[in-house]
């Protein structure tokens, strides 16, 4: 982390005998924290001249920087897009369900709903620290409505819409205040996405672009306004023709502004992508790689019919698909099986440890626990 | 002198390794007595390559070392000089160096202190010689200019008055300095060379660092390995020692 190193007069806590990612390796290194930030011990060491107030054996274990799930419709029942009375629980609830599976932040997501589903629960979501209470909330994610209907998936398409009339108009008064906004997933093939886009971005809002038919020039165009990242690749979008690679192609694209690294979600959860195909995309592009889950409400509850939105979900094991359909519909991996399993597709960095979760941290504060690991 | 000839670097880390351990054991250090373990110094603090760093990550960082209890001579003070005063008090109030370990320059001097530096200088600043520089410029991405010219370091005299020395020396290009430092005579030339008058040293080298000594001095001290090894039997550790009744009395061995 940035910044200072923590309230000089709070405890310093060492996490000693475990494995930290440094530099894209493990390493055989002591993590140091005080106040909730990460310490530099050497300058602990040599300037305050003080030595840690507390140690945690780590028991040989991998010490992880906390999962970020950027795309996530809900979990344990709790649908994102639905306008209840008290949205707010239902966040909190996900939030605290979802630190076993070792996600320390997350972006709820919501899919193409009418306007006044987003009037009602976009300011009903804040941004919101994390602690021993639930992940933290880094803001919204609106997947959606402004998307293709060819790639619309499972998104309904009574409610898809497009920009085309007022530009970034048109986006306010779909989603009202963009307060609690942190990415806008949306197709750059719709009329006048690159006013949009370069509105967005200037508020400080990630575009990403998703649920699309656009080629591979209309996507380097959309990065050229400012969009940074791609939803769920392979999925709902134009698959990799080697005449025409679309979005996929941007992975590898050598026309895009120079020192700009464009950044893709991968759902692991072994049904949406191939391994193959997952080890393409990493082995072109490693540094850009994001894992996200796309979960849905059925995460954490058994087989059977669900919502998500406005749509009927059927859920069969790992997989979900729209009521009566053959079109996936979301995921109900965990980050944490996403992980696994990614690990299994890459086979990089072979470990001993089954990278199971069993504590998970926010701000050096610990939040869950393994019954496994209690004492 | 002890000269410890063992076959290849890390046989020799190990054995120098296990031969402070012994010492500190042996020591039993406490509260009111510290076991002062010296080292050679190095580059400004600020540098990355800084010896805070070097310190910090080869050693201070893989024991439980108190930050109070270690003392390294800063190199960005405004006072230099008053700096290294300082510095030699420390010492006599922690009771004076129970061993100092270093290394040797391809000069053959011990820590900064170059050829022609005084046999009985204390700690000073140091204007570095260019074998040093081009040795050191492999820190600073092989540029010359970028090397630090001067630096603060112990003197001669302030490691003559250690207890015990020990020096590490490993690598063919040391070889000509360990011959000049033990088989010529005592010359402010070879700094080491100092230590043939010190009642207590002992040289740790390797294969390698032997190529330029007689065969002779070589097999003499070859020959006393099995007395040497004896030196780096594993003792009680200090934990152990207190639950321990009966403890086995080992001297260190002597000439």
């Amino acid at each position: 982390m940035r910044g200072e190193q923590g309230a000089a007069g709070a405890r310093v806590l060492q996490f000693t005998n475990c494995r930290i990612l440094r530099g894209g390796k493990l390493l055989r290194e002591d993590l140091w924290v005080r106040g909730g930030r990460i310490l530099d011990p050497e300058k602990l060491f040599f300037e305050e001249r003080r030595v840690a107030d507390e140690r945690r054996d780590c028991g040989g274990r991998i010490l992880a920087p906390g999962f970020i799930d950027v795309q996530i419709n809900g979990g344990f029942g709790v649908d994102f897009s639905q306008a209840t009375e008290d949205v707010g629980s239902g966040v909190a609830l996900v939030a605290r369900r979802i630190l076993s599976h070792g996600v320390t932040s997350f972006c709820p997501t919501l899919v193409t709903s009418p306007p006044e589903v987003y009037h009602k629960v976009v300011p009903q979501i804040p941004v919101k620290s994390g602690g021993p209470h639930g992940a933290g909330v880094l803001g919204l994610h609106l997947e959606g409505p402004f998307i293709s209907r060819e790639k619309r998936g499972a998104h309904p398409e009574a409610h898809l819409r497009s920009f085309e009339a007022d530009a970034f108009q048109d986006l306010l008064a779909t989603y009202g205040p963009l307060d609690n906004v942190r990415i806008v997933t949306l197709a750059p093939e719709l009329g006048r996405s690159h006013e949009v886009i370069r509105a967005l971005t200037a508020r400080g809002i990630c575009v990403s672009l998703g649920h699309s038919v656009a080629d591979l020039r209309a996507a380097e165009d959309a990065v050229w306004s400012g969009a940074t990242f791609i939803t769920h690749l392979f999925n709902a979008m134009l698959p990799f023709h080697h005449r025409d690679p679309g979005i996929v192609g941007l992975l590898t694209s050598d026309r895009l502004p120079a020192g700009r690294c464009i950044f893709y979600g991968m759902i692991a959860d072994g049904t949406h992508t191939n391994p193959a195909a997952l080890r393409i995309a990493h082995r072109a592009h490693p540094q850009g790689l994001v894992l996200v889950t796309d979960a849905i409400p059925a995460l954490g509850l058994g087989n059977g019919r669900h919502t998500l939105g406005q749509q009927e979900v059927e859920v069969d094991g790992l997989t979900a698909y729209v009521a009566g359909t053959k079109t996936l519909s979301g995921s109900i991996a965990p980050m944490d099986v996403c992980v696994r399993h990614f690990l299994q597709a890459t086979d990089f960095v072979v470990l001993d440890d089954s990278l199971h979760v069993q504590a998970t941290y926010i701000s050096g504060e610990l939040v869950w626990q393994a019954d496994a690991a209690r004492q | 002198m002890k000269l410890i000839i063992l076959e290849h670097y890390s046989q020799a880390s190990e054995w120098a390794a296990k031969y402070i351990r012994n010492r500190i054991i042996q020591f039993n250090p406490g509260p009111e007595k510290y076991f002062t373990l010296g080292l050679p110094t190095g580059l400004p603090r600020d540098h990355p390559e800084s010896y805070h760093s070097f310190m910090w990550n080869n050693f201070f960082k893989h024991i439980d070392i108190h930050p109070e209890n270690t003392h390294i001579l800063d190199g960005n003070a405004v006072d230099l000089q008053a700096e290294c005063d300082a510095f030699e008090e420390k010492i006599k109030a922690a009771g004076g160096i129970e061993l100092f370990v270093g290394g040797i320059g391809p000069d053959g001097h011990i820590a900064f202190n170059e050829p022609g530096s005084s046999l009985v200088s204390r700690t000073r600043v140091k204007t570095l010689a260019m074998d040093t520089i081009l040795a050191n410029a492999r820190f600073f991405d092989g540029e010359l200019t970028k090397v630090p010219t001067m630096a603060l370091t112990v003197g001669v005299g302030t490691v003559m008055d250690a207890r015990e020395v020990m020096i590490l020396i490993t690598g063919a290009h040391k070889a000509f300095a360990l011959y000049k430092a033990i088989e010529e005579g005592v010359n402010h030339m070879w700094t080491v060379s100092a230590f043939q008058q010190h009642p207590r040293t002992v040289f740790v080298c390797d294969e390698d660092a032997t190529l330029e000594l007689k065969v002779k001095t070589v097999k003499y001290f070859k020959g006393l390995m099995l007395v040497h090894n004896k030196l780096v039997d594993p003792l009680y550790s200090i934990k152990e020692k207190e639950t321990e009744k009966s403890q086995s009395s080992k001297k260190p061995y002597s000439d």
